[in-house]
C-alpha cells in the first residue's frame, strides 16, 4: 500500500475578518480517493492549499502519515498535483515536463530516462516525448500533468478541478482513466470539483462543503440517500424541495403540510425540521402511481429526454415537482398538457434541516 | 487577441486617404530632422548650409582621432553597463513583489519603484547632488551610474512585471509541488518565462541611461563626461557639422538596439498566439 | 511507516486541538526581494525629494521665504505658468497627432504592423538631445526650413525660427508624440471588435460606432497617454534649454539656472518642489478621474 494518511486537525483560515474557512477535521485514509465538493467560496481550495502549503492554516495542523507537515515547504512535502490548467511548463516538451520533478530530486540521468518512459506509456504518449505542451490538445495536456504529478510516486496527489477546462465527453473519458490510474499508483488522491457527478463518479468518498464548514461527509451513495440537509440534497443530485409548514403525527408516520399548500406523508419527521425532499426517480408516473401514501393529479408542463431516462416537468396544484422516468416506449410517454397521476412512498420522502 | 481573430470593417476610400495623407505626414515630421542631421553629416564644410554642397567623411575622420568624443563614448558605456546590469537585479526583485507576494504593501511598493518615472528629472537631481557631496562621492562613475539607476530600474520592472503578469503564477506554484525550491523554481521555471521582459527593459534601461542628460550635467566631470554630456556642451558653442556625425552614429546605435526588443517582441507573440 | 486502517493517529501523538501554528510561507522571500530595491529608493530617491523639499523652507533663512520671493515677484511665477501652458499645448497637439496615427496603426498586421512599430519606436530611442539638436539645425536662420520658405516665395527673408515658444512646442512634440502613440494604440489593439459589429447591428451608423463606442472604450489610453505626456512635459529640460529664448524658457530651465549658474540652491529646491508637487496634484486628480470612471463602467 503506497498511498498516506492525510489528517487535518482543527484547519481554519481567516482573511482578516473573513474566514475562508471554520475549523475543520478530516481523515483521508491510505488509498482512498476523495473528493471535496462545493461550490465556489466554499472552503474546498484552502483545505486543498493547507495540504499544499501553499494557502498556510491560520490554526491547526496537516498531517501526513501522522507528521505535521504544517511548517514543511511545499517542495518538501513529496506531494503531486494536477492543477486546473495544467500548469505544463510552456517551454519545456513532454518529456522534459515529466523529467522535472525527477531533476530536482536529483536522480541520475539514465533512471530518470527510464522513468520518464514508463509514465508517458502510462498515459499512452509515448510519441509525444518531444512536443511542446501546446503542441497537444487539451486532453493530452491533462494526460501529461497527471504523468508529471505522479512520475516520482508521490503518496498523496491532489487535483484541483483537473477536467474542468474540457468538454463535456473528453470530461467522461477522461474520468474512466483517472480511476484506472489511481488502480495503478495506489497514492491517496484528494480531488477538488463543483460538479456533483464528477465527484459521485470518481470517488469513494465525498466531503461536501459550504461556506467554509464540512456540511457532510460519505460515500456518493450514502449521501444521495441520506443526506444530512437539504443542502446536500440539492447539491448532490436533483431533488424536490419543498418548505415544511406543520407537522403532525399520524398512523405509520407523520403527515406535512407544505408552505405551498400541499398535504404529504412522510415516514419519520420532527417539528423544527424545515423541508421536505423527494428524490425525482422516486416518484411514480402514470398508472405506476397508484397506490402510494403520497398521490396527487397534476399536468405535464414538458418533457425531455435524455439517454435511458425522461425528466418530466409536472404541475401539481401550482408547484412544479420533477420526475424522472425510464425511457419505455410503451409506458410512461407523456406529452406536454397531458393529465397525469403522480404519486411516492412514505420512505420516499425526506424531512431534513434546510 | 490573435491578429486574425480580429474584426474589421473597411473604411470608406476618402477616410482611407486623408487617414493615409495623414500618416505620412506625421511620419516625415517624425523623420525629416534625423534624415536632415544624417545628411549634414556627410557635408564638407564647417559650417552648416543646407543642402551641403558635396559629400565628405572628414567629420567622421575628426571624430575618430577626437579623444574628447571617444573618451565620452567610453564613458556612456562604463556607466550604461553597470546602470543595466544594476537597473535588471533590482527590477526583476521589485516585479517578482509586485507579480506574486501576496503582502499588504505590495500596492505601496511598486507605486514606489514605478514612481521614478513620472518625477523631473531636474528634481532628482538637484536632490541627489548634495547627497553625493555629503558621501564624498560626486565625479565618480559610482555617482553617475547610482543616480542613473533610479531613473532606469523602472523600465526594468514594468516590462518584467507585465510578463510575470503574462502567465498564471501556477507555473511556479506547481514547479514546487514538484520538488523545486524557491531559486530553482525561480531559475527554471520563472526566468526563462520572463527572458524576453528581461531583455526588452534592460536595454530601456541601458537607452535611459545612454540618452541621460540631466543628471549628467550636474553629477560628471570632465573625466566622467557621458556623450549627451558632451554633445550638450558642444552645443553651447556653436552648430557645427561634428555634432551631426555623433548625432548620426547614435542614432545608428539606437536602431540597432531596438531591434532587439522588436524582434523579441515577434518572438513573443508567436507565443502568446499559441499558447 | 505501516499504518493499519484501524489505527486513528500516530504514535507519537501531538495535542488533539492545536492553537495557531507554525507554517511555511513565502513571505519572507518576498520580504527579502523587496528589501534591496527599497532600501535602494529610499536612499536615492525618497531621501533626495524630501532633501529638496526640506531645503526649499530652511535656507537662507527657515520659513517660507522663497516661496514669497516666488508668489511676489521676478520670473518664477510666469515661468511656471508658460511651463503649464506650453505642456498643455503640446499634449493637446500630441493627442490630435497621435489618436489617428495609433488607429491607423491599430488596423495593420503582420509585416506592416512591425514597420509601423519600427517607425513609432525608432524616435523614442532616439536621444532627445540628438533630436532636439536636429530642430536646431532645421529652425536655423539659415536652416533648410527658411531656404524653403524664401525659394517657395512666402518670406522675403529669413525669419527667426530658434528661441520661439513655436520651436519649443514643435520640439517637444517631435520628442512626446511617440509616448502618445503607444498607450492609445495598446487600448485600440485590445478593443474587443465584436462591440463594434454589436453596435452596427443594432443599427448605428459607423460615424456613430466610432463616436459612441470606440471613443470611449479607448478612452483609458488616451487618458494614460495625456497623463503621461504632460507630466513629461512639465520637466522638460533639454528642448527649451536648446530651442527656447529667455522668454519662451521652461521652469527646470529656470530650475537649472538657479542651481548651476546663480548656486542659489535653496530657490533651485524651492521651484523644484513646487514643480514636485504641480506634478503629483495633476497625477492624483488623473488617477482619482480614472478610478471614478472604473466605477461608472463596473
Amino acid at each position: 500500500m503506497r498511498g498516506a494518511r492525510i489528517e487535518f486537525r482543527g484547519v481554519s483560515r481567516h482573511y482578516g475578518h473573513v474566514v475562508a474557512l471554520h475549523e475543520t477535521d478530516l481523515t483521508i485514509e491510505p488509498g482512498e480517493f476523495f473528493a471535496l465538493l462545493g461550490p465556489s467560496g466554499s472552503g474546498k481550495s484552502t483545505l486543498l492549499g493547507a495540504v499544499t502549503g501553499f494557502t498556510p492554516p491560520s490554526s491547526g495542523q496537516v498531517l501526513i502519515n501522522g507528521k505535521n507537515v504544517t511548517d514543511v515547504p511545499p517542495y518538501r512535502r513529496n506531494i503531486g498535483m494536477v492543477f486546473q490548467n495544467y500548469a505544463l511548463f510552456p517551454f519545456m516538451t513532454v518529456f522534459q515536463n515529466v523529467a522535472f520533478p525527477l531533476q530536482t530530486r536529483k536522480m541520475p540521468k539514465a533512471e530518470i530516462k527510464q522513468r520518464v518512459e514508463r509514465s508517458l506509456a502510462m498515459v499512452r504518449l509515448s510519441d509525444m516525448a518531444g512536443r511542446l505542451p501546446r503542441q497537444l490538445s487539451g486532453g493530452q495536456q491533462q494526460r501529461i500533468a497527471l504523468a508529471r504529478a505522479s512520475v516520482y510516486d508521490p503518496p498523496v496527489l491532489l487535483m484541483d478541478e483537473p477536467l474542468g477546462a474540457l468538454d463535456k465527453n473528453l470530461r467522461e473519458e477522461l474520468q474512466d482513466e483517472i480511476r484506472q490510474f489511481h488502480r495503478d499508483v495506489g497514492a491517496t488522491i484528494i480531488y477538488v470539483t463543483h460538479d456533483q457527478a464528477e465527484a459521485a463518479a470518481l470517488a469513494d468518498r465525498v466531503a461536501i462543503l459550504r461556506a467554509g464548514r464540512l456540511e457532510q461527509i460519505g460515500t456518493p451513495r450514502g449521501l444521495y440517500e441520506n443526506p444530512r440537509n437539504g443542502f446536500v440534497a440539492g447539491f448532490l443530485g436533483e431533488a424536490n424541495r419543498f418548505a415544511v409548514d406543520r407537522i403532525t403525527d399520524e398512523p405509520g408516520g407523520v403527515r406535512l403540510a407544505t408552505r405551498e399548500g400541499l398535504t404529504l406523508a412522510a415516514a419519520r419527521g420532527t417539528a423544527g425540521e424545515a423541508i421536505v425532499c423527494v428524490r425525482p426517480e422516486r416518484i411514480a408516473i402514470g398508472e405506476a402511481a397508484d397506490g402510494h401514501a403520497n398521490s396527487f393529479q397534476g399536468t405535464v408542463i414538458d418533457a425531455v429526454f435524455s439517454a435511458g431516462s425522461v425528466r418530466y416537468r409536472v404541475d401539481v396544484a401550482g408547484c412544479t415537482l420533477l420526475v424522472r422516468a425510464g425511457s419505455d416506449r410503451t409506458r410512461n410517454a407523456f406529452d406536454a398538457g397531458a393529465p397525469v397521476h403522480v404519486g411516492w412512498d412514505r420512505d420516499d420522502a425526506l424531512v431534513l434541516p434546510a | 487577441m490573435a491578429d486574425a481573430d480580429r474584426v474589421q470593417r473597411p473604411l470608406s476610400p476618402s477616410v482611407r486617404y486623408a487617414l493615409a495623407a495623414l500618416t505620412a505626414l506625421i511620419f516625415i515630421f517624425l523623420f525629416m530632422p534625423l534624415v536632415i542631421v544624417i545628411i549634414l553629416s556627410f557635408s564638407p564644410l564647417t559650417y552648416l548650409a543646407f543642402p551641403p554642397p558635396g559629400f565628405s567623411w572628414r567629420w567622421y575622420q575628426s571624430l575618430a582621432s577626437s579623444q574628447e568624443w571617444l573618451h565620452a563614448l567610453w564613458s556612456s558605456f562604463k556607466v550604461g553597463i553597470p546602470v543595466a546590469m544594476l537597473s535588471a537585479a533590482l527590477g526583476i526583485c521589485s516585479a517578482l513583489v509586485a507579480a506574486r507576494a501576496q503582502v499588504f504593501w505590495r500596492a505601496g511598493f511598486a507605486a514606489l519603484v514605478a514612481a521614478p518615472m513620472m518625477v523631473p528629472h531636474i528634481i532628482l537631481a538637484i536632490g541627489i547632488y548634495p547627497l553625493m557631496v555629503d558621501v564624498r562621492l560626486t565625479g565618480t562613475f559610482a555617482a553617475i551610474v547610482l543616480a542613473h539607476t533610479v531613473i532606469a530600474m523602472p523600465f526594468v520592472f514594468i516590462t518584467v512585471r507585465s510578463s510575470l503578469q503574462g502567465y498564471s503564477p501556477s507555473l511556479e506554484l506547481a514547479a514546487m509541488t514538484l520538488g523545486a525550491t524557491w531559486w530553482v523554481s525561480f531559475r527554471r521555471v520563472t526566468l526563462p518565462m520572463i527572458l524576453p521582459g528581461v531583455v526588452v527593459g534592460t536595454v530601456f534601461a541601458f537607452t535611459a541611461s545612454f540618452d541621460e542628460l540631466m543628471l549628467s550635467l550636474f553629477l560628471t566631470t570632465p573625466e566622467t563626461n557621458t556623450l549627451p554630456r558632451v554633445i550638450w556642451a558642444h552645443l553651447a558653442y556653436q552648430v557645427s557639422p561634428d555634432v551631426a556625425a555623433v548625432a548620426t552614429l547614435v542614432l545608428l546605435f539606437s536602431c540597432a538596439l531596438m531591434a532587439m526588443p522588436i524582434a523579441l517582441r515577434r518572438r513573443g507573440a508567436k507565443l502568446e498566439l499559441n499558447g | 511507516m505501516s499504518l493499519t486502517a484501524g489505527q486513528t493517529a500516530s504514535p507519537d501523538t501531538l495535542p488533539a486541538r492545536p492553537g495557531p501554528v507554525r507554517v511555511w510561507s513565502q513571505r519572507p522571500v518576498y520580504v527579502l526581494l523587496a528589501t534591496g530595491p527599497a532600501l535602494f529608493l529610499a536612499a536615492l530617491f525618497l531621501l533626495p525629494l524630501a532633501h529638496v523639499v526640506v531645503k526649499g523652507f530652511a535656507a537662507p533663512a527657515s520659513g517660507p521665504g522663497n516661496y514669497t520671493r516666488i508668489v511676489t515677484g521676478g520670473p518664477y511665477l510666469p515661468v511656471m505658468l508658460g511651463t503649464l501652458e506650453t505642456a498643455l499645448m503640446v499634449t493637446a497637439v500630441c493627442l490630435v497627432l497621435a489618436y489617428p496615427l495609433a488607429f491607423v496603426g491599430s488596423r495593420l498586421q503582420g509585416r506592416l504592423y512591425t514597420v509601423f512599430m519600427a517607425l513609432i519606436l525608432i524616435p523614442l530611442f532616439t536621444s532627445v538631445v540628438v533630436r532636439s539638436y536636429a530642430w536646431m539645425v532645421l529652425f536655423q536662420r539659415s536652416g533648410p526650413i527658411n531656404q524653403t520658405l524664401v525659394t517657395l516665395g512666402f518670406i522675403e527673408s529669413p525669419i527667426r525660427l530658434l528661441q520661439t515658444p513655436f520651436a519649443v512646442t514643435v520640439g517637444m512634440v517631435h520628442v512626446l508624440l511617440p509616448m502618445m502613440v503607444l498607450p492609445i494604440l495598446t487600448s485600440m489593439r485590445s478593443l474587443d471588435g465584436t462591440l463594434l459589429q454589436a453596435g452596427e447591428i443594432m443599427g448605428a451608423s459607423p460615424a456613430r460606432v466610432f463616436v459612441r463606442i470606440f471613443v470611449p472604450m479607448t478612452l483609458p489610453g488616451a487618458s494614460a497617454g495625456i497623463i503621461l505626456v504632460f507630466i513629461s512635459a512639465l520637466g522638460f529640460f533639454v528642448t527649451p534649454a536648446l530651442l527656447g529664448g529667455a522668454r519662451s524658457t521652461m521652469i527646470a530651465v529656470l530650475i537649472e539656472q538657479q542651481a548651476v549658474d546663480l548656486l542659489n540652491w535653496p530657490m533651485a529646491s524651492a521651484l523644484a518642489t513646487m514643480l514636485l508637487v504641480t506634478a503629483v496634484l495633476i497625477y492624483m486628480g488623473y488617477s482619482r478621474l480614472t478610478r471614478r470612471f472604473n466605477e461608472m463602467r463596473a
